[in-house]
């Protein structure tokens, strides 16, 4: 028999104390959703069953004692530091949901110059890590759009990506160790070393998981000199979404790998970058590191696309601007939130990633795809932000006004549909649906067609570690 | 020089208009016979009022129906040509916004909206004002005569707070003056007076942080239990979840409070113009980049309900000892 | 019924950071490198527009909106935007120098072009813009037209045929006038007036056709008293400092800073009031 919602919330008071335990229904409601239902949440409309309570745990013993009781209750819990979340990872997809949130566990444990890597608890925010570092000279060069709100063990729960990837790589190529605590209540540490071949890299069980595996407690991250008076920014304006493609993959190919390598099609460009680009692709390139580097990338950079014609150099000080203000912080949530409200338009992305000779035709027919097929759209486009030697990311923007429906059918009539026409497309040419916001709740109907024969490897994870299914349901495995 | 000072009497903030052109015009000035005080009312019973608070010793009541530009604008032109004046000054509400510049252009003068101050100099005048949405201060040389200047919102100041004395008056009856011919219809909806905001020594201010309109309607709460008046930044009034005669800030009401609480505003020039007068102000926001921390003398980073509901439960707990 | 609403492309101011605003001794900020928007107040207006034929279409009246912009090409994508969103027309006059701190040459223009084409009965615009922020443009229009004008518009509706219905905030209050064309409102703090966004398709449609433009001097000759210079000429320009301590006040939690805010500080300042 389950526990009743009173039970629960007993339960847990009873593990971390009534300070720690919030049932304020508002607080509730907002709890029981991320970014990727916010338009019906902006209306006030809630879809999703309400949690019987946010545990705020003070430490990694309050999860690993949660996560028991949970366990052993069968109570479906959601973990969460920064809430930022995009794909519905965030939502309580049963009753009586628990939200596992680690955001008071917010400590910067240690930052070891020598060693370069800092040492933090799950809920300290990236932006406080990385002011803290700047102010010694080092960085993490992780910096997601939403590097002003997210915290770490979201940002390595999701395996989250950068705007300076090209360089310093995802969050993966930066974890050094980390704590987790599984379902069972067992505490598991990983240490700290630069490498080991002593069996499998099990970091990766936990980096991705999603929640659906086990709560991030405690991550230790690599930390880079910061040397941004050695950095060259570079732009062009360009006709062809191909043309970039080329450059990028010879810059890539050649060796050099700028921090930032951006190529937007006219259609998202113009949303950017219409007081210098009319109509055009733009390409944006950032060298970065010791002097000597910089500039080594940045000349050969300048060589490449010299031998494309149709590139045409831009101000930089037409870039520097916009490149100051990419960050999401509380204020651009809270403007798009009235501009929706009276607009009824709404955006989203879908970002998926492939190898160099697929990547512009699954631009193109999903382009061509959506403007036939979804209605209303007001804007589709597409940038390409994180490349590798074998192939690149495309970052789908889709912009549409809600027409004739209600604010819980948006999902139905527009979203979904968009997002199926982009995952079909990808994984038909062989690449892959989710590049770096992770699966969440709404990739789940196509993860044995992303995973194929290896969907083995992934299942029996979840067999392994969450037998009595009590993380995060519907998240990355389907079905509820 | 020859100053005319242009008030609408029919406008419930007449004090104001008063102590913000006092506050521009220094006392030799507005004592001189070079200076008169023109002031457009309806309701004859509140003419010793408007002349006791007049910022000169020439005042001339003019009766009409109500305020419309035009009406002012015809009489004000009509009344030039006999007893031409070098420099009208309006003060900077809606009023004396639009007839400043409205006039300059009848009288063939030259005009500024909203300045600072001004400054007298052979044959030109120099003046200050707000520009790029108030991130930047702009001076400008006018040199057409009459000029027509409206003030800033929000001058005040005791810069000439002396009790006029003696007055020459001069009364005139224009209530059968030009009616403006395109309106058919006309009615006003009193708005709550913003006196309380504007006179008030502890305002609350809420930004867009604050989220929704029932966040509004608590806030509203803890400003009463606070004895704080509560007024709001442009995004907050623009999204409807605050009536307008609450914005705070360049295009809106100017405060002048001892203590100003700031919640979860990002403090843009526009609105900070708004509360710069505060002798304190308190800034809570969960961003510590927000501008208004900079502008702030203290601040608290964290999210406001909290804090705000603590803040509110110590307060009261102290007044009521 | 014919409604013409002008607006003006401005830089969007908030993008500069602090080192961008470079003042020393010169009378304009570089602000070409930052992303550009349609002046708030002149957005307000062209929704407020958009929303009053909305309302007519409602009482089997139908309305022509008009968008003009005194603006080089970097206005265009802008004026494709409007026809995408049911503006009949939107045009540009070719701007032959910076049209900000010259209000008195915009105007002018403007009536021109309103005499002109000569089949406007109401002009709409917001009532001032930044960098700027003159607040004549609309007050100036009108007088060169010699047509009435309405400040700080919140909304505006087809009361009959013949006549508007026009919401407007006022120092005693709302005034609410029911008035004949010809008139010009300049749109204050209106809520609810942020642009509505066009699809796809109707953009596509937009696409290709031609923006018109006309030139700045054939209106020249048709101006009454075109000004030479404006009535205000800036000399100078000077960052505005409000920079204060900006002590923060830490503490282990929301309960505890407002606590340590109330007792080291708050507490005196409130004693005193």
């Amino acid at each position: 028999m389950s526990l009743t919602r009173e039970q629960i919330v007993s339960a847990l008071i009873n593990i971390v104390g009534a300070d720690q335990v919030v049932t304020e229904e508002e607080v509730l409601k907002e709890s029981s959703v991320d970014r990727f239902r916010r338009f019906e949440e902006l209306h006030g409309v809630y879809t999703q069953p309400l949690p019987a309570a946010i545990v705020y745990a003070r430490n990694t013993n309050d999860v690993s004692q949660v996560l028991k009781l949970a366990n052993e209750q069968n109570i479906n819990i959601v973990p969460r530091t920064g809430h930022t979340a995009t794909e519905g990872g965030l939502e309580t997809s049963v009753e009586n949901s628990v939200i596992l949130d680690g955001s008071a566990m917010n400590e910067i444990i240690q930052i070891d110059p020598y060693n370069l890597q800092a040492t933090c608890q799950c809920g300290t925010p990236l932006q406080a890590l990385e002011d803290r570092l700047r102010e010694i000279g080092f960085t993490t060069g992780h910096s997601p759009q939403s590097k002003p709100l997210a915290q770490l063990g979201g940002l390595v729960a999701t395996r989250s990506i950068g705007q300076f990837s090209t360089l310093y790589g995802g969050i993966e190529d930066m974890v050094v160790g980390l704590e987790a605590v599984f379902p069972n209540g067992e505490i598991t540490r990983i240490k700290n070393v630069p490498r080991r071949a002593a069996g499998p890299d099990i970091r990766h069980v936990i980096i991705g998981n999603e929640g659906a595996l086990c709560f991030i407690t405690e991550v230790t991250v690599k930390i880079f000199k910061f040397m941004p008076e050695n950095n060259i920014l570079l732009g062009y304006t360009l006709d062809k979404m191909k043309t970039g493609f080329e450059i990028l993959r010879e810059v890539m190919a050649e060796g050099y790998k700028p921090s930032v390598a951006r190529l937007y099609d006219p259609e998202d460009g113009a949303y950017h970058f219409s007081h210098f680009a009319d109509n055009k692709c733009v390409l944006i390139f950032m060298a970065e590191g010791p002097k000597a580097i910089a500039a080594a990338t940045a000349e050969a950079i300048e060589t490449i696309v010299a031998k494309h014609p149709e590139c045409i150099k831009v101000d930089t000080r037409y870039i520097k601007a916009w490149f100051d203000h990419l960050n999401w912080d509380a204020t651009d949530v809270a403007k798009e939130r009235a501009e929706i409200i009276e607009t009824k338009n709404i955006g989203n992305t879908t970002e998926i990633a492939a190898n160099w000779d697929k990547i512009n035709q699954i631009y193109e027919t999903c382009i061509e795809r959506i403007r036939n097929e979804i209605p209303d759209m007001t804007l589709v486009g597409g940038h390409s932000s994180h490349s590798y030697i074998n192939g690149t990311n495309l970052y789908f923007v889709h912009y549409y006004n809600v027409v004739d429906c209600k604010p819980e059918e948006e999902i139905t009539k527009y979203h979904w549909p968009l997002k199926k026409i982009i995952v079909e497309e990808t994984i038909k040419a062989g690449g892959s649906m989710c590049h770096h916001h992770g699966v969440g709740k709404h990739r789940t109907p196509w993860i044995k067609d992303e995973y194929g024969s290896s969907y083995y490897i992934l299942e029996t994870l979840k067999k392994a570690f969450d037998p009595e299914g009590i993380m995060n349901k519907g998240t990355i495995y389907p079905g509820r | 020089m020859r100053y005319k000072v242009v008030l609408n009497g029919c406008s419930p903030n007449f004090s104001n208009q008063c102590s913000s052109v006092r506050a521009f015009l220094d006392y030799t000035t507005a004592l001189e016979k070079e200076t008169q005080t023109i002031i457009f009312y309806s309701n004859p019973a509140l003419q010793p009022k408007l002349t006791a608070l007049a910022p000169t010793t020439q005042v001339h009541l003019i009766k009409i129906n109500h305020y419309e530009a035009e009406t002012d604008l015809s009489i004000l032109t009509e009344l030039e040509k006999p007893d031409p004046a070098d420099l009208y000054l309006f003060p900077g509400d809606y009023a004396g916004s639009e007839l400043a510049v409205r006039l300059a252009c009848r009288l063939n003068g030259s005009s500024l909206a909203a300045v600072d101050s001004f400054q007298t100099d052979q044959d030109q005048i120099i003046c200050t004002k707000a520009v790029y949405n108030g991130y930047l201060q702009g001076k400008f040389s006018l040199s057409k005569r009459p000029y027509c200047l409206s003030l800033a919102r929000g001058i005040s100041g005791s810069s000439n707070n002396q009790v006029i004395e003696k007055r020459e008056i001069l009364q005139s009856d224009r209530s059968e003056a030009y009616q403006p011919v395109y309106i058919k219809g006309r009615s006003v909806e009193t708005a709550e007076s913003l006196k309380e905001l504007e006179e008030a020594k502890f305002v609350v201010a809420g930004g867009r942080g604050i989220k929704s309109k029932d966040n509004y309607l608590k806030l509203q709460q803890n400003a009463r239990r606070l004895d704080a008046a509560l007024g709001v930044s442009r995004p907050v009034a623009m999204n409807g979840w605050a009536p307008l005669n609450k914005l705070i800030g360049a295009s809106g009401i100017i405060t002048n409070p001892e203590i100003c609480l700031a919640i979860a505003v990002s403090g843009s020039p526009a609105f900070s113009s708004g509360i710069e007068k505060s002798r304190l102000i308190i800034a809570i926001n969960t961003d510590p980049k927000a501008a208004i921390i900079k502008n702030a003398d203290l601040a608290v980073i964290d999210d406001y309900k909290a804090v705000l509901d603590e803040l509110t439960r110590l307060i009261e707990k102290d007044k009521n000892r | 019924m014919n409604v013409l609403v002008c607006f003006k492309v401005v830089p969007d101011l908030d993008q500069l950071s602090g080192s961008d605003w470079l003042v020393d001794g010169c009378s304009r900020v570089e602000t070409r490198f930052v992303k550009k928007i349609i002046n708030p107040y002149d957005e307000s207006a062209l929704e407020l527009a958009l929303k009053l034929a909305d309302q007519a279409r409602g009482k089997a009246l139908t309305t022509n909106l008009n968008a003009l912009t005194i603006a080089d090409s970097g206005a265009n994508l802008t004026l494709k935007s409007l026809r995408a969103l049911g503006y009949q027309e939107a045009v540009r006059i070719e701007a032959d120098t910076e049209p900000d701190f010259t209000p008195e040459k915009v105007a002018a223009l403007i009536a021109a072009y309103i005499r002109n084409t000569n089949v406007f009965d109401l002009i709409m615009m917001g009532r001032q813009s930044g960098v700027g922020d003159n607040a004549k443009t609309p007050l100036l229009t009108a007088e060169f037209l010699q047509w009435p004008c309405i400040t700080q518009v919140t909304a505006v509706e087809k009361d009959s045929a013949g006549t508007y219905k026009v919401t407007a905030m006022a120092d005693e209050g709302t005034v609410i006038r029911v008035i004949e064309p010809p008139c010009v409102l300049a749109v204050g703090n209106a809520p609810s007036s942020t642009l509505r966004v066009p699809t796809l398709k109707a953009i596509k449609e937009q696409a290709d056709l031609p923006v018109k433009t006309y030139a700045a001097d054939k209106y020249r000759n048709a101006t009454p008293h075109l000004p030479l210079k404006p009535d205000a000429e800036l000399l100078n320009i000077e960052v505005v400092n409000r920079k204060r301590k900006g002590i923060i006040v830490e503490g282990a939690d929301a309960a505890e800073k407002a606590q340590i805010l109330y007792q080291s500080y708050l507490k005196g300042w409130l004693a005193e009031l």
